[in-house]
Formats: C-alpha cells, sequence, structure tokens
C-alpha cells in the first residue's frame, strides 16, 4: 500500500544529486572566495539534505548536516571567512555525508560516525561554536527565520498535492511547518476538492492550500522545500506584488464564499 | 460516538472512512471525541471534513465530544482551516 522505500530511494537519489551540486559550488567558491551566491547555494544545499534527511528517518545524517549547515550560515552573515580550511573540511564533510547515505542503504556503522565526530570536532575550532545537536528542531539562535540574504518580502504560494502524493509517504502537514521555518507563513487551505464521503479515496489527498509567505528567503529556497514532491503536485511561487496581494485577500474571500455556498446548497 | 486515539494518518484512514460512513448512517448525530488523539494527517482531516458536511446536510449535527488537546489545536491552525472542525477553540 505505502511505498516509503520507493520514497526513500527517491530522496537518496536527490540527495545524492544535491551533493554533487554541493561539490560544485564548493569548489567554486575555493576559486572565488567573496561570491555570496555561491555561500547560499552550498548553504541550501546543507539546508535541504538536513530537513530532507530528517523527514524521511535519517536523523544523524540531518544532524550533521546541520552543523554544516550553521557554519554556512555565518559565512552567509559574515561572521566567518571562506578560508582553505573551510573548504577543505566541507568537502570532507560531503565525503561525509555521503557515506551516511550509503549507510542508510546497508553499509557498515562504527567508522563512519568516528569520522563525524571527527569533522564536527574540527568544524567547532574553526567556527568556535558548541555543536548543536538536535536534528528538527526550528532554526539555530544565529539564524532567525528571516536573517537571510535580501529584504523580506511577500511569496504568493499555492499548493495543490496530486493524487499520489500521500501514497509515496509524504506528509504535506510537514512540508507546510518547513515553510514556516522560512518566515512569516499566512495560510488557507481549500477543501473544495473534497469529495461525499461515499466516494472519497480514503489516501488521497483532496486538500489544497493557499499561503503568502513573508520571508527574505529567496525563490529556490521557498521551492527546495517541495523538492522531493516537485512530481507530485502543483505548485507555484510568485512574489506577491501589493496589488497581488490584495487581489489574494479577495481570492481567499472567494474561495471563503465558495465554500460556504457548498455548505449551504450540500443541504 | 467515534473516538480517535494516537495518531491517526493514512494506515487508518480506509478504517476511519467505515466508522464514519456507519456513523451517519446510524441517523444519529455525529460525536467525534479527539480528546485521546496525538496527531491526524490530512487524510483524517479530509475524512472527518467531509463526515462533518454531511451530517449537517442531513441536519443530523456534528460535535466535537470532550476536550481537543492543544496540540491538535494548534496543528488545525497551521494546517489553515478556518472554519473546520466546528466547535474548536482556536486560541
Amino acid at each position: 500500500m505505502l511505498d516509503k522505500d520507493k520514497f526513500k530511494q527517491a530522496f537518496l537519489e536527490e540527495a545524492r544529486e544535491i551533493l554533487v551540486e554541493l561539490e560544485s559550488s564548493l569548489l567554486a567558491l575555493n576559486d572565488n572566495r567573496g561570491d555570496n551566491e555561491l555561500v547560499g547555494r552550498a548553504f541550501r544545499a546543507l539546508h535541504t539534505i538536513k530537513g530532507s534527511g530528517a523527514m524521511f528517518g535519517f536523523d544523524e545524517l540531518a544532524a550533521f548536516s546541520r552543523n554544516l549547515e550553521n557554519a554556512f550560515d555565518e559565512v552567509r552573515n559574515e561572521r566567518l571567512q571562506v578560508t582553505s580550511e573551510l573548504i577543505n573540511l566541507s568537502l570532507a564533510a560531503l565525503d561525509q555525508i555521503k557515506a551516511m547515505l550509503d549507510e542508510g542503504v546497508g553499509g557498515a556503522g562504527a567508522s563512519v560516525a568516528a569520522a563525524a565526530a571527527e569533522i564536527l570536532a574540527q568544524l567547532r575550532q574553526l567556527t568556535g561554536k558548541p555543536e548543536t545537536h538536535a536534528a528538527a528542531a526550528p532554526s539555530p539562535p544565529s539564524a532567525p527565520p528571516a536573517a537571510a540574504s535580501g529584504a523580506t518580502r511577500d511569496w504568493q504560494i499555492r499548493f495543490c498535492p496530486g493524487a499520489d502524493l500521500m501514497r509515496t509517504g509524504t506528509n504535506p502537514l510537514l512540508l507546510l511547518r518547513e515553510l514556516r521555518q522560512l518566515g512569516i507563513l499566512r495560510i488557507k487551505a481549500s477543501m473544495a476538492a473534497i469529495p461525499s464521503l461515499g466516494e472519497l479515496d480514503p489516501e488521497r489527498c483532496y486538500i489544497s492550500w493557499e499561503m503568502v509567505l513573508s520571508a527574505s528567503a529567496p525563490r529556490e529556497a521557498i521551492a527546495d522545500v517541495f523538492i522531493f514532491v516537485a512530481d507530485s503536485c502543483e505548485l507555484t511561487i510568485e512574489p506577491a506584488t501589493e496589488p497581488a496581494a490584495a487581489s489574494a485577500e479577495e481570492a481567499s474571500s472567494s474561495m471563503e464564499e465558495m465554500v460556504s455556498n457548498w455548505w449551504s446548497s450540500g443541504v | 460516538m467515534i473516538r480517535l486515539d494516537g495518531e491517526i494518518n493514512i494506515g487508518s484512514a480506509a478504517e476511519l472512512k467505515k466508522l464514519l460512513l456507519q456513523a451517519l448512517a446510524s441517523g444519529r448525530e455525529l460525536r467525534v471525541d479527539l480528546e485521546h488523539a496525538t496527531e491526524l494527517d490530512v487524510t483524517a482531516w479530509q475524512l472527518l471534513w467531509a463526515a462533518e458536511r454531511e451530517a449537517r446536510g442531513s441536519s443530523r449535527g456534528f460535535t466535537l465530544a470532550g476536550r481537543v488537546p492543544e496540540e491538535i489545536s494548534a496543528a488545525v491552525v497551521d494546517a489553515g482551516f478556518e472554519t473546520f472542525p466546528a466547535g474548536l477553540d482556536r486560541r
């Protein structure tokens, strides 16, 4: 019925793709150490690995990635410099994450854990910060939701799960929770597609969501939250301009109207 | 009355649907007790929503029996359910 293993497999594949990207970002960053764009890319890759890893039960991997993500957050906020040491350590950490992914598929444990501890100890020396343990807790104190690069802006997001989204083992409410970590989220669920109880397929998600997210995060960071369900949902992320924000209000009030009409007409 | 205990998710969705259909067929008011529930996923919420709509549609009514745990109320707000479930204390 539920094909969680298949979905876990998809996570592993995507995670490896993200790691390839991360590696090229790190190598480019080595040649171009003042490039904030590359720093942001590395940060987002680590953030995604951490978040999705935690979602699929790779707790050690998530905790480990989080420490590295924090280091890149420091770089992003200009509290830590890009040095050869940091690049080398990050590349070692990247190999470590790969090893942890392989372990998740069925490799052996103790040597991987020891190597991870060693990397974290060196990272600690570099950043002068204690290691962070919690894997799935909300943002660390150094990174409040809106502390990212640009100014805060409103994003209009529409998330409509496809027929097979639930069957892949995804929990849409967890995705929304992750989205909430990026900023302030106003959210409205649309129940309009829910059929009568008798016709309702219990394993399919009929609810869709209209949201406005106020965040300084770039569009990619928002899209990354949905990266593992991109093929099984409809997703639009658009900058909300002032008039659009107003029409979003209108849209949601007409949605309310539609729902309440349904209520009365359903009698 | 339907009492939901612990985590209600896609694994129990088919069973919950059956219970709700039976409860509606009984012709009595639909009462759902969430007091001992810890988490409901979207499959559970949409079943309750459809059942609430049908219970009201046939004027049998839908009531939340017992106290609703704070985590559940918070999850309802986080999920963007604005008027559902009716009678929920949203703080």
